[in-house]
């Protein structure tokens, strides 16, 4: 089923793996930055993504399943905030919020692509994982990271995909934060 | 004034009226307007007046709940499908499906996220309103809607002795021990009600299917942190923010209840319990016309009756038929439509 989606040969090793060993040894959230101005200007985002995973973790429970969407509203603000940065990730959260009434006929409604790029499954945070959990959707999440140039860029994913992704991680939120 | 504060503004506004409003209204009918009970009943007027204006949504939302029965063989072939994969990615995968399915056929059972949220500032606004009591009394000031001399009668109000912006940490002029008191039972009494929420209602209301994920059971389990939370809060907040929490808690038990009781989520504890109710009063299974009903237990009936045919049989083999019946294949179809193999 991958075939029609632009495989790229890292995605093939990840799909050998179960979902749940994917999600065992995903990363954090959080955007690691290089430089002490980085720290400065990536604090945002950060406290944001601490304070969404302190909120699914305590209050999301309180009140059980009522979202009407997939991903619910807490993932797709974590989601939101981890892939396009503090300020575009809370525009979304708030307009994801006042669409998610009890007049919304609701369903399945994905944060937008772009922001950061991720070029392996391996690299995919868990809430990346928890909102796209079949290997079609995150074929499709991968594929929307790498426009043309990108899709070839890497032959072998495994090898290079570390230290690569690291500096697309860093670069791509600095754009969007 | 902050951005916090600027966009709680309107809510702050919201309370302080309806407390007038409420206030006004008790005083009229000739209770005491310096009383802290008439002050209680103000935020008890409150509280009924938030739940009220959810009633509607409320309503829709058991509106849209009847509606599931139409998709409820497809939800027993996609509980099949996941069966036994409990991980949290491939609860996540059937939540996907699950919501594509409803969008499908235009059914969502789920309240939404927007109210829920939009009552939260509520509570910070009642909780800023309290909080600016005793400030606002000692420079002969209103709060928004509240004049003066109505803070002035808010601040010396008070219940057993206890001022109802009195926290466990700020006791201020009044009784110390009524204040300590009256803290202590509110958390009690907002712990209990969230637990028979929460293990008594809610728990009768979940599938089989839900009951097997971590998700649940992490859910479970956090339920134990949060008369940790209540005891933090209950030192913190005045004790009229404690009795605006605690009969919002007594309401929505009460709704859960009543809607538990009414509306179950199907091939849950409480549908089943519905419907041995309705059998008991010779109605068929909810989401069942009597005649379906019927040709059901029909065809039931005949192929017991096919079965039996089968008969001589050897203790061994009888024994190890009816242990393999309750066993995996035939529990798919069981569990979907579980009122079929119950009547």
């Amino acid at each position: 089923m991958t075939e029609n989606v632009d495989p790229g040969v890292a995605q093939d090793s990840a799909n050998r793996k179960t979902s749940q060993e994917l999600f065992d040894a995903a990363p954090s959230e959080y955007v690691h930055p290089n430089t002490a101005l980085q720290v400065l200007w990536l604090l945002p985002q950060n406290l944001l993504i601490a304070g969404l995973k302190i909120y699914r973790a305590l209050v999301s429970p309180l009140y059980g399943d009522v979202c009407k969407h997939f991903p619910t509203c807490s993932a797709y603000g974590l989601e939101s905030v981890t892939r396009h940065g503090a300020v575009r990730g809370l525009g979304l959260t708030v307009r994801r919020l006042l669409r998610c009434h009890p007049w919304a006929a609701g369903g399945i409604d994905r944060v937008p692509d772009g922001g950061r790029a991720f070029h392996t499954v391996e690299d995919l945070p868990r809430i990346m994982l928890l909102n796209h959990p079949t290997p079609e959707d995150r074929a499709r999440l991968l594929a929307s990271c790498a426009p043309a140039a990108g899709a070839h860029r890497t032959p072998d994913g495994d090898a290079t995909s570390p230290a690569e992704s690291r500096t697309g991680t860093a670069t791509g939120t600095t754009d969007s934060a | 004034m902050n951005f916090f504060d600027l966009i709680l503004w309107p809510f702050k506004w919201a309370v302080s009226a309806v407390l007038w409003l409420f206030h006004s209204l008790f005083t009229a009918v000739g209770m005491d307007p310096a009383s802290g009970w008439t002050w209680v009943l103000a935020i008890v007027g409150l509280t009924l007046i938030m739940r009220t204006l959810t009633i509607p949504l409320f309503m829709k939302q058991i509106r849209s709940m009847r509606g599931m029965q139409v998709i409820q063989p497809e939800m027993a072939k996609l509980q099949a499908k996941y069966k036994g994969k409990t991980d949290q990615v491939s609860r996540q995968a059937m939540a996907q499906e699950q919501m594509a399915l409803y969008k499908e056929h235009n059914v969502n059972p789920l309240a939404s996220c927007l109210p829920i949220l939009a009552q939260m500032p509520i509570f910070f606004g009642l909780f800023q309103v309290l909080n600016g009591v005793p400030k606002a009394a000692s420079n002969d000031e209103g709060i928004l809607v509240l004049n003066s001399d109505m803070i002035h009668q808010f601040y010396d109000s008070t219940l057993f002795g206890a001022p109802l912006f009195s926290t466990l940490r700020s006791p201020g002029d009044g009784n110390h021990t009524a204040t300590v008191v009256i803290a202590i039972l509110l958390v009690i009494a907002m712990t209990v009600t969230m637990f028979i929420s929460q293990k008594q209602l809610a728990a009768k209301n979940v599938s089989e299917a839900t009951k097997e994920s971590p998700m649940y059971r992490q859910q479970q389990m956090i339920i134990y942190i949060f008369p940790i939370i209540f005891a933090v809060t209950g030192i913190n907040f005045p004790i009229g923010v404690l009795i605006y929490w605690t009969i919002s808690n007594l309401w929505s038990m009460g709704q859960q209840y009543w809607m538990i009781r009414r509306n179950p989520t199907p091939g849950s504890q409480a549908e089943r319990e519905l419907n041995e109710r309705r059998a008991a009063k010779g109605l068929p299974p909810v989401g069942k016309s009597k005649e379906e009903h019927e040709a059901e237990l029909e065809e039931a009936r005949a192929k017991a009756a096919a079965g039996q045919r089968q008969q001589p049989m050897s203790k061994k083999r009888q024994k190890a038929q009816t242990k393999k019946a309750p066993g995996s294949p035939n529990r798919t179809g069981s569990s979907g439509s579980g009122s079929t193999g119950k009547k």
